[in-house]
């Protein structure tokens, strides 16, 4: 057998700029990437099991060392060699940090007993350095080399705070204790003066070698912080957290507190490891738990592309335009010439961006204090509304000519308190509303160039209905609206009422509609936002109403005002945080701008500005128009985009969704989220197409159940069915469909597994639960209804149960069930349900089964385990028996096989293979491939092995190593040249196994 | 999770408290000892790590409670670096177990005489470092028994938790090197999803020409260089990669059928039981003060610009 791993994403511990190139420990691998471009140049293996930690180049050789394991490798064969673990030498005790000598003619290693390797560069140990009679054990430290034989050591203890000691007198320099538990950082300044450290306090701290003091004290993180550096000549410090935060620090001045200068987010989950800073560039690299290489820009305010103004009323008096005292900016719009202004005096202005000019456009009193400004963009066209029913139209010329304007009154409502525009094929539609829900709404067709009126109707307003938001698409208004709704009017036929979708997200107002694309079927992809953080897209038949969620979602935190796909496919949302705004890549999980402004109640508007992916922002603060650029970055947002940031509980492969070679996947994690996954065969490939938050608790199983349903269930008895619709180009979505009905109003229990057996060939399905207190029970899946109706229910003992499955005989439903106490436990459900099994088939229909009886004992158990079953296999064998593979929490897999009497129904089952030592750890999956004839386990001592079980005995093969900490779960494809395995744990591995 | 949540998602814990137990790990022990007998006969006792003292109280129990005989020569000696509360029958020593001094100590206390049984439930904080935690936690274990190898008899016990991790069967290796048995026994109060297990070290037989001697210079790898357990020995030149010896210990699980499962999800807690207060009230954690400054809104996420 063959093993090759195509992918892995996880831990990224270290990472290092080097010129325009960037280093990254990866796993036991250092990857190189490009960094304008980010693309990966080499992935050159270091270590045969042990990560990268940490790395230093000097003299085109580069030290690296992880754990106990350390290697010298030329610089040039990171680029070129894929494998150099040929190097790597093992060393007594764990590597702390390490460096080269100041000529480079030798290398010193820091251990964790606070002691220095001093060794030539073959790694033969010319010296041992340390301070007689100190021992301290290190968690952190770092060598700061300043001559030849000017050495010092920074060294950060468990229990006894900061040591700083000279390596060759061997004598202590200082011992800071200001802190309070472990050190995690310690590092000098590049002049070798200051010395800043970080702690379990949570805090960072600066202190100067000359006098020996503390300078200051830096609060920020919300969890440990685990790296620092010094960068911009000293004058600047950053740091890393647990707390998925980068912050950059004022360390020029002397002052009690450390100034923060920026907080970053810049990674998911849990833990940023690594940290460095490119001065020049003014960029940040940070790796973190979850397997991204991020890149942020520290000095993106003052890039030319993401510039700000800020212009106050007072500097457009420069230009001869005259303001009354309490004259205000009441409204605005951005355009290809510059910004167009209306101020509570009606005062239009225009600000020409290529001539920074101000200059009035015209002056119409009748507009100001109470005006809503609109405005398209593709037609240069702005509206301004009153509240008395007067609409004023201008129209520019792509560098700002006034060609037009036109002013309307509208009689046949009484007041206008809102006006939303927008436009297709060339025709502007104005829709006005009164603040009287009894009144009609008001549209105004006209042309978008000649401003000609082509037509002016009415609807009928909804019942509780106040639109928030427009599209106009073909002949359809689509009005979203306050409670959630949604109404869309036939332009070609005004009398028709509006059909209308009530409560489409959990959420009150809507805040975006947005037409994605059509499906061959006809219906309409829209995509909407709400303001309480809920999206959604949804598929509709414009033409009759017809509408399904194929996705909903709702994001970390704050509000959403809009989203859309950008040029790369990327869904970008942008909305408030409190009073931040923000712009965020939902696809890749990562913020692009945060802008602190005055908050959504005031007045602003985001839009795009006349290059693909460029946008203004402009809004008002302090009196003052704020205008934002946000470019596209200088850089890579990212040079690898990582997956969960804590631990994968499971994955399971839809294949073959969109052709032969592409397939998604799903995974769970600790960190309460599911990811929806491209994967690509070929190279391993996992890209990220949705992160769902629907889960409040950490996952423990998701499992495709069919070619579009998924299941996913976790604590708090959360169980979710899933619907994947793949009728779509842009993206393949996904939704909650529905909900298993907890037992309980504040549910406690976790569910711990499920399994479902389909009805005929229908969507329906029978489902069994089994729960962490020990019950199991039966629901039956109506697809019709979207409902789960519970049919049975029963407790095995009063342990927590693991596992379960249904096996179906030729005419027998068995259920089998595993729990901590080691058994397997088996009924016979086709003695108790009122449904036909006929060839491995249930024969029924939902509405077959009505009766909900309770579970009778089981028929029968075997002790397999020692400890909790993990993972459960299942091969049937013949009418009437059937195998069991099992792998459990006492290291031992077993094989147990299983025969029902046909005359009396007695189940009776042995174990006929067992391997106790199926690994030094708990076996946490079992899984059968190639056509059952071999089997896969996985065990957290981060081995997986091969089984030949052809003859029904466990005949081991091979062993791997995967880097994955804590590995627990695997998912199989089969290819065309053997199987794709998916590891996950801490970190995923894509591997192909190929039969010899 | 409130305390009332905590009494029903854990059995074990609200027992704890019931009992009087400072932590729910003294079940641990309880459960261990219910399976393997390593209290019924012994006189001198040496709890490593000890603090918040669990395992010392059921120590304390299982010596003087259950067997009251000979309580004369009875010792028990518990080692912390954190201060502990008295416990009766219990001497408490608040040092570093790594240190001669703190043998000189026991020793004076046993009056020259071996310890029959020595545990260490120790556990660092982890990290999130996978790879560092299992190394810390096994150089934690490997500090207990080097203590534990000059002052425990031959024919003696040892017991230590352990996470099973990456390389646990390194260390099952290294520990059959000193003793006639190694076990790996998971109690059921221990929760199956954790990795937390812990080995029993039966029959202890030091190697004929290796005299353990304790010195600050030396680190835990240093002690046990001249001792042939299989550890990466210290030579001029740093040794190419190679797989170092491993064995998996046998798998025990301890505590009977009737024991309750500790990841199991238990109902029989009376809903309207008022929520007893935990035994040993929380430490003060090194962060306590980032926690006083996020309490008043000092610490933020808020991106600023």
């Amino acid at each position: 057998m063959e093993v090759s791993e195509l992918s892995h994403y996880g831990p990224s511990l270290c990472v290092k700029f080097h010129g325009d190139y960037v280093l990254a420990g990866y796993g036991m691998c250092i990857h190189v990437y490009e960094l304008l471009n980010g693309n990966l140049v080499n992935t050159s293996r270091i270590f045969h099991r042990n990560k990268v930690h940490g790395f230093v180049v000097k003299n085109g050789l580069v030290l690296i060392y992880g754990a106990r394991s350390v290697s010298i490798v030329p610089l040039e064969a990171l680029f070129n060699c894929s494998n150099n673990s040929k190097l790597e030498r093992m060393c007594h005790e764990w590597i702390i940090s390490a460096e080269f000598s100041f000529d480079c003619s030798a290398v010193y290693l820091l251990t964790s007993y606070n002691k220095v390797l001093y060794c030539d560069l073959s790694l033969a140990i010319i010296d041992t350095k340390a301070v007689f009679g100190e021992r301290a054990i290190l968690y952190s430290g770092t060598i700061t080399v300043l001559g030849h034989e000017k050495v010092r050591v920074n060294a950060g203890t468990v229990m006894d705070g900061v040591f700083i000691w000279d390596m060759f007198t061997e004598q202590n320099l200082h011992h800071f204790t200001d802190h309070e538990g472990s050190i995690f950082f310690v590092v000098a300044s590049q002049s070798g003066r200051y010395v800043a450290s970080c702690s379990d306090d949570r805090s960072i701290k600066l202190w100067d070698l000359e006098s020996g003091q503390l300078i200051s004290t830096g609060w920020g993180h919300t969890a440990r912080i685990w790296n620092l550096q010094f960068f911009d000549n000293d004058t600047k410090l950053i740091s890393v957290s647990e707390d998925c935060t980068c912050r950059t620090w004022d360390v020029s001045l002397p002052a009690q507190h450390l100034p923060q200068i920026d907080t970053y987010e810049v990674h998911m989950g849990k833990n940023v490891w690594g940290v460095d800073v490119n001065s020049h560039r003014m960029i940040a690299a940070t790796s973190g738990n979850d397997g991204r290489i991020k890149l942020t820009d520290l000095h993106l305010h003052s890039r030319p592309s993401c510039d700000r103004q800020i212009i106050s009323l007072k500097d457009i008096t420069l230009h001869g335009i005259k303001f009354k005292s309490n004259e205000m900016v009441k409204g605005f719009h951005w355009f290809r010439f510059g910004l167009i202004v209306m101020t509570s005096e009606g005062q239009v202005l225009k600000y020409d961006k290529t001539t920074d000019v101000w200059s009035t456009v015209l002056t119409n009193e009748k507009f100001g204090s109470n005006c809503i400004t609109a405005g398209i963009q593709e037609l240069n066209l702005i509206v301004f509304s009153n509240t008395g029913g007067d609409l004023l139209i201008a129209k520019f010329s792509n560098n700002g000519t006034l060609l037009k304007t036109k002013e309307v009154h509208i009689n046949a409502i009484s007041k206008t308190t809102n006006c939303l525009v927008d436009h297709s094929n060339g025709l502007v539609m104005v829709l006005l509303q009164s603040p009287n829900e009894k009144e009609p709404l008001l549209c105004l067709k006209m042309n978008g160039n000649s401003l000609s009126e082509e037509q002016t109707f009415q609807f009928k307003r909804p019942t509780n209905f106040s639109a928030t938001c427009i599209l106009y698409h073909q002949q359809y208004l689509l009005l979203g609206s306050r409670y959630s709704s949604l109404a869309v009017f036939d332009t070609l036929d005004y009398e028709k009422p509006a059909q209308m979708i009530r409560r489409m997200l959990p959420g009150d107002s809507i805040t975006s509609l947005k037409y994605v694309e059509g499906s061959t079927d006809g219906s309409s992809l829209l995509s909407v936002t709400d303001r309480d953080g809920y999206y959604c897209f949804i598929s509709m038949n414009l033409s009759n109403g017809g509408m399904e969620v194929v996705l909903q979602n709702k994001i970390a935190k704050g509000s959403l005002e809009g989203a859309h796909y950008d040029e790369r496919g990327d869904y970008i949302i942008h909305g408030f945080r409190s009073n931040t705004f923000v712009v965020y890549n939902e696809t890749k999980n990562c913020e692009i701008l945060s802008e602190h402004c005055s908050g959504s109640h005031r007045l602003w508007k985001l839009l795009p500005n006349y290059r693909s992916d460029h946008f203004i922002l402009i809004y008002i603060k302090d009196s003052c128009i704020h205008i934002r650029k946000i470019g596209r970055p200088v850089m890579p947002q990212s040079l690898r985009d990582g997956l969960h940031g804590r631990e994968i509980r499971d994955v399971t492969i839809l294949p073959n969704l969109y052709g032969v070679d592409k397939h998604v996947f799903c995974s769970g994690s600790e960190d309460t989220t599911v990811r929806l996954n491209w994967l690509n065969i070929k190279d391993g490939k996992a890209r990220t197409v949705w992160t769902f938050r629907a889960h409040t608790s950490g996952l423990q199983r998701c499992k495709f159940v069919n070619h579009e349903f998924m299941i996913t269930c976790a604590a708090r008895e959360e169980l979710y069915l899933w619907k994947l619709t793949k009728r779509f180009d842009s993206n393949p979505y996904m939704s909650v469909i529905s909900i298993l009905p907890p037992s309980t109003e504040i549910p406690d229990l976790r569910i711990m597994d499920f399994d479902v057996k389909f009805m005929n060939d229908t969507s329906d399905f029978l489902m069994a639960t089994v729960y962490s207190d020990s019950t199991i029970k039966l629901w039956v899946y109506e697809h019709q209804k979207k409902n789960f109706r519970l049919i049975t229910w029963g407790k095995y003992e009063k342990c927590c149960l693991l596992n379960v499955a249904f096996v179906s005989l030729k005419d027998r439903l068995i259920l089998m069930v595993s729990p901590t106490d080691g058994h397997l436990v088996l009924w016979d459900l086709s003695q108790y349900l009122p449904v036909n099994v006929q060839m491995n088939e249930l024969v029924c229909t939902a509405s077959d089964v009505q009766a909900i009886f309770a579970l009778p004992k089981y028929v029968q158990r075997i002790n397999v385990h020692k400890a909790g079953i993990k993972s459960i296999e299942i091969k049937v064998l013949s009418d009437l028996s059937f195998l069991v593979y099992s792998g459990g929490d006492d290291n031992a897999i077993a094989i147990s096989k299983f025969a029902v009497d046909d005359k009396d129904s007695q189940i009776e089952g042995r174990v006929i293979s067992l391997e106790n030592h199926g690994g030094a750890s708990t076996i946490t999956s079992v899984n059968l491939l190639n056509n059952k004839e071999g089997l896969i386990t996985a065990s957290v001592d981060q081995r997986l092995r091969y089984y030949d079980i052809s003859d029904d005995q466990l005949r081991l093969e091979n062993v791997f190593y995967t880097t994955n900490a804590d590995t627990g779960c695997l998912d199989i494809l089969t290819t065309s040249e053997g199987s794709l395995l998916l590891i996950g744990g801490v970190g995923l591995s894509c591997w192909a196994l190929k039969l010899k | 999770m409130g305390k009332s949540s905590k009494d029903k998602r854990d059995l074990y814990y609200r027992k704890a408290k019931e009992q009087g137990y400072r932590a729910r790990s003294a079940f641990k022990l309880l459960q261990l000892d219910e399976q393997f007998h390593f209290l019924d006969n012994v006189t001198r006792v040496v709890d490593l790590c000890a603090a918040p003292g669990s395992w010392s109280q059921v120590l304390s129990r299982r010596l003087f409670v259950d067997n009251p005989q000979n309580k004369e020569s009875k010792r028990i000696v518990a080692v912390d670096l954190q201060p502990m509360f008295p416990i009766d029958h219990v001497t408490t020593i608040q040092a570093d177990i790594t240190h001669p001094k703190t043998l000189n100590k026991i020793m004076d206390l046993f009056e020259g005489e071996k310890a029959d049984f020595v545990c260490s439930d120790g556990a660092p904080d982890v990290t999130g470092l996978h790879d560092l935690d299992e190394y810390v936690q096994q150089q934690l274990i490997l500090s207990a028994l080097q203590l534990t190898t000059c002052l425990l008899r031959e024919g003696g016990v040892f017991v230590a938790k352990i996470f099973r991790g990456r390389d646990i069967d390194m260390l099952y290796s290294q520990l059959s090197f000193l003793f006639e048995k190694v076990v790996c026994a998971k109690p059921k109060s221990s929760r199956g999803t954790s990795l937390e297990s812990f080995v029993v070290c039966i029959g202890y037989k030091p190697p004929t020409n290796w005299k353990p001697q304790l010195d600050v210079n030396m680190s835990v790898e240093d002690f046990f260089q001249g001792c042939e357990i299989g550890r990466l020995c210290l030579e001029d030149k740093l040794p190419e990669y190679h797989e170092e010896p491993r064995s998996i210990a046998e798998f025990i699980s301890c505590g009977g059928l009737d024991s309750f499962d500790a990841d199991a999800t238990y109902h029989d807690v009376p809903a309207d039981s008022t929520a007893l207060d935990p035994v040993q009230p929380p430490t003060n954690p090194p962060y306590k003060r980032a926690l006083e400054l996020k309490r008043k809104g000092k610490l933020t996420r808020t991106t600023y610009v």
